[in-house]
């Protein structure tokens, strides 16, 4: 095990694009999801 | 008359000690109720695989190779990633997202409490090569099959310390979360009240649902394919309505079968001289450092919307993002009575809890197709 702290700095941008990753997936699921529910709307 | 103690000549004061942790673990499971399908088979697992020249493990004896069941079971199951990606369909039958379908924005939660992964990422990077530091943050996702799955497709050589953590602290969430979220909380946020209004989700809908997101999940990480399919997949099997009996089977005897296999399996991979090192206790320390960030950016998240949002959340529930399903979404819910026996946020938290499930299997995927 070695100590490198540049690393942190380093691999700083995957910690970026992973939150962007999830939060675009995630926003896309919710969207579809409204989508859906007004398109297939429960009939009372 | 030497073969009634030579093997216990052989003992070592490691392997005592992998006796003792597998005694706590099985304390752990008994004892205090936490994760007992897991921890009991692991904290067994870890005597049977640390007794002199067991025969429960592969190993060579007097140079001549002796094939151990455990280690079998490992090769059919968890080296191919079979058990983890056949208990996701147990969970996906389990999984009921019919408050995140009646308040689909509850699903960004899920995405802001995978910040610990990512964080504990960097973190790591600085003790460990990429490839194990990735498979150690993914501890963060409180899912033990993507921990294993990430671990595995990564070629980590942590696999039963990743597991370990992955699972003990999954168990200990009732005492991990409450302390970070009082300390990112006002008493008044906390006992903010957040009406629940439930809306009639169609059939249709909800049979679309897990189809879509496989897709979405597909497009944007395909990694992610094996683990949110098979997770879909089992959810499909629930919400279709014409295969009851295939869902009962996977939320119930198949899930226990596979949860009873895996937990033995893993512990197959805690002989002594591969577990007792310093980098064990370093992968325990990250595997806490990235649950403890999970839960903060899930409640950060829930007040920086706070600023903008006229109709306010209760950021105790941006908490419930970790997954860990369903525990987290219930400690969110106690924690609320505790402060105001009216306020209640099971529904909220739980629409938050399964979005952290779906959330935590993307951000698994993202991992594997950053740095496979």
């Amino acid at each position: 095990m070695n100590f490198t702290p540049l690393n942190f700095v380093l691999n700083l941008p995957y910690l970026l694009k992973g939150e962007l990753g999830l939060f675009t997936a995630l926003g896309l699921i919710a969207l579809s999801t409204i989508v859906l529910s007004i398109i297939f709307e429960e009939k009372k | 008359m030497s073969f009634l103690y030579e093997n216990l000549f052989a003992l070592t004061w490691q392997q005592v000690t992998m006796w003792v942790i597998g005694g706590i673990l099985i304390y752990l499971a008994i004892e205090k109720d936490m994760e007992p399908s897991l921890l009991l088979p692991i904290g067994f697992g870890a005597i049977l695989a640390n007794l002199p020249f067991s025969g429960a493990v592969s190993q060579y004896i007097n140079g001549v190779f002796q094939e151990g069941p455990l280690s079998t079971l490992y090769d059919a199951g968890i080296a191919n990633e079979l058990f983890p990606l056949l208990l996701f369909i147990g969970i996906g039958a389990m999984c009921d997202f019919g408050p995140l379908l009646s308040n689909p924005t509850l699903m960004m939660f899920g995405a802001a409490a995978q910040f610990g992964i990512f964080f504990t990422f960097c973190i790591a990077s600085m003790f460990f090569p990429v490839n194990d530091a990735a498979s150690i943050a993914t501890i963060g996702a409180a899912d033990g099959p993507t921990a294993i799955v990430v671990a595995q497709k990564l070629h980590s050589t942590y696999l039963s310390p990743i597991m370990v953590a992955a699972y003990s602290y999954m168990a200990l969430v009732p005492i991990i979360q409450p302390p970070v979220i009082k300390l990112l909380t006002t008493r008044k946020e906390r006992l903010i009240r957040m009406d629940y209004e439930p809306k009639d989700v169609s059939r249709v809908t909800r049979i679309l649902f897990p189809i879509i997101i496989t897709v979405i999940a597909g497009l944007i990480s395909p990694a992610s394919v094996s683990l949110v399919g098979f997770l879909m997949f089992g959810n499909l099997l629930k919400e279709c309505g014409v295969l009851n009996g295939l869902s009962d089977t996977a939320q119930g005897a198949m899930a226990n079968m596979i949860t009873l296999l895996l937990g033995i399996t893993v512990a197959s991979q805690m002989q002594a001289e591969h577990f007792l090192q310093v980098d064990t206790l370093m992968i325990l320390g990250l595997g806490l450092f990235a649950f403890v960030f999970d839960t903060a950016g899930g409640v950060l998240f829930a007040k920086f919307l706070n600023i903008f949002l006229k109709k306010k959340v209760n950021p105790m529930i941006g908490a419930a993002g970790i997954s860990a399903f369903p525990m987290s979404g219930r400690i969110i819910h106690k924690m609320g009575l505790e402060e105001d026996n009216q306020n209640f946020l099971l529904m909220h938290s739980m629409g938050v809890n399964v979005s952290g499930q779906i959330a935590s299997v993307i951000a698994g995927g993202l991992i594997m197709s950053f740095f496979m």
